[in-house]
């Protein structure tokens, strides 16, 4: 049916384009295994390759990147568990229950998904101010938490909703409340997307940069995609590869857990947790 | 038992988003330096943004330059690949999608900081540029007033087609095989096919993948901030980094948030007119 010219042109077009998204990775990598004060340009192909730059990145006391790695852990820890939770807990009573204003709270919601978040940002920064929150983990954590909701209820009650009927009926006549059914029936089923949810919202708070730049100021806690922008001032020109190397170090925990979801799940499931 | 259940949610929900953005709103009615008394001033904020010479003005027309490279653009990459798919059976695809949805997982400030090299003076594309044109066809691209807003959007295009192309992808798959026979029975060809199979059976997830990167568009400030601060002049300066600037660096709190209103009327009504023009029933 589809000639085998047809057929080759579009492995062509398809990997072409896989290169072009793989490709800055990889120059990113090369300029990253230069070592230290050696002139990089063009492609950068290290002419000794040397982890180097990755240690004197590392180790660099004034950037304090391995500190910023542990608190955005901090950060991705706190929220993501407690987001999750409350977000099964509205998908659980939005998908599944009738309520008076049930809809219309709803709608609040939804209406939170098409609001750019920045929005929230300038009365946040200067209520954390006076409560005396600013450059704490609270003045990144709470507004993540509350900014993670609108997708999350909209995530797991669109799951909730397409819930098998009789799963609900066979718990009932088994004597089992709505809390027991949760938590014995439904957060065992629906597993995968949760997961997918976890990760989606890890994404997001690990790489979050407005917030993190607005609300923290002391080094000892600044978040990791802030630490970057050290680098990004400090030694452009001169040692570009330390940039690189930092680049690599902050991206590799989002993309490790990002390889292991789709080991487990395949690459559409993000998408299709993202679809909306 | 529900309200019980959506208690937590809702609290974070309304102290942390509802709660702010209608604070946001009242805020873009005053003046204020961050530290004196708050001055009512009326419009007179938005007047001020919305004159055609000032500099937030030229920012809202950055943004409809990233509207087309963040959305537009790579929802006609996307389906460009959706439509070679479709018809072919592809081997490898698992693969492929893995590596198209790479870049959405990196923080935009790493991607930055990875096209800053590409785009250095001493860097990649002028690596091979001198090497094939010549020394004297090298450009600092970030630099110049001309390419610093292209070169900023190709960024943005590199960070979403790809999960664009997977959202598609996953979308194509469930269109009936049935349909392609019967196009082909009829004697369709490849592009008669596309049009006619592969773009209205994918109505639903387009429509989704072009609101999806609209509202990202509108939200540009990490790129600028980390690759060109918005410059050469102002030429990269989005709404959302005029608004940072505006609070965080030149006290100028009122007029930021009267952005931040202008930057949420736009998506909000993008939205809307994107939703109505590709209505779907579901």
């Amino acid at each position: 049916m589809i000639s085998r010219r047809e057929q080759a042109l579009s492995y062509v077009v398809l990997y072409l384009f896989a290169l072009f998204a793989i490709y800055p990775f990889v120059s990113t990598v090369l300029v990253a295994f230069n070592g230290p004060n050696v002139p990089v340009s063009g492609l950068a192909w290290p002419a000794h390759w040397t982890f180097q730059s990755f240690i004197s990145t590392w180790s660099n006391s004034n950037a304090g990147i391995g500190r910023s790695l542990l608190n955005s852990c901090i950060l991705a820890g706190a929220v993501v568990p407690v987001s999750v939770l409350f977000s099964i807990f509205t998908g659980y009573a939005f998908g599944t229950m009738r309520f008076r204003g049930s809809k219309m709270i709803f709608g609040l919601f939804l209406l939170g998904l098409m609001f750019p978040y920045e929005a929230t940002i300038i009365p946040l920064y200067f209520e954390f101010r006076k409560l005396n929150l600013l450059d704490t983990y609270w003045s990144m954590i709470l507004p993540d938490i509350g900014g993670s909701m609108a997708f999350g209820t909209f995530w797991m009650s669109s799951f909730f909703r397409g819930f098998p009927r009789e799963l609900f009926e066979s718990a009932r006549t088994d004597g089992a409340n709505r809390w027991q059914t949760l938590w014995r029936i439904i957060v065992p089923t629906a597993r995968s997307p949760i997961f997918a949810l976890a990760v989606i919202l890890f994404i997001w708070t690990w790489n979050n940069l407005l917030l993190a730049i607005v609300m923290i100021e002391s080094p000892s806690r600044e978040m990791a995609p802030a630490a970057l922008n050290f680098f990004v001032g400090a030694q452009y020109g001169s040692n570009y590869q330390f940039t690189c190397a930092a680049a690599i170090i902050v991206a590799l925990p989002v993309m490790v857990i990002y390889y292991v979801l789709q080991r487990r799940y395949g690459a559409d499931v993000l998408a299709g947790a993202l679809k909306g | 038992m529900p309200y019980w259940l959506i208690v937590p949610g809702l609290a974070f929900y309304l102290a942390f988003v509802i709660v702010p953005i209608i604070a946001t709103v009242r805020q873009s009615f005053f003046q204020w330096d961050g530290l004196g008394p708050q001055v009512g001033v009326g419009w007179a904020n938005f007047t001020s943004i919305l004159s055609s010479s000032s500099q937030t003005w030229s920012s809202f027309k950055v943004s409809g330059v990233m509207v087309i490279f963040t959305c537009l653009l790579p929802v006609a990459g996307a389906l460009l690949l959706v439509g070679l798919v479709a018809r072919t059976k592809v081997r490898g695809l698992s693969f492929l999608r893995f590596v198209y949805f790479l870049p959405y997982t990196v923080a935009l400030a790493a991607v930055a900081i990875a096209w800053r090299w590409i785009y250095a003076s001493n860097g990649v594309l002028n690596g091979v540029v001198g090497a094939t044109i010549g020394k004297s066809a090298e450009v600092a691209y970030l630099g110049s007033f001309s390419l610093a807003l292209p070169a900023v959007g190709i960024i943005a295009f590199w960070a979403t087609f790809g999960f664009v192309t997977v959202l598609l992808f996953s979308g194509a798959q469930h269109i009936p095989r049935e349909q392609f026979e019967a196009a082909r029975v009829d004697g369709a060809g490849p592009i008669r096919e596309f049009l006619a199979v592969t773009v209205p059976g994918l109505r639903h997830e387009i429509r989704v993948a072009l609101v999806m990167t609209f509202i990202m568009a509108m939200r540009t400030f990490d790129i600028p901030f980390v690759t060109t601060q918005g410059g050469p002049g102002y030429t990269t300066t989005t709404p959302i980094l005029t608004m940072y600037q505006d609070v965080f660096q030149n006290g100028e709190i009122g007029q930021g948030a009267a952005i931040a209103v202008m930057v949420s009327i736009v998506t909000v009504a993008g939205v809307l007119i994107l939703n109505r023009l590709l209505r779907t029933k579901d």
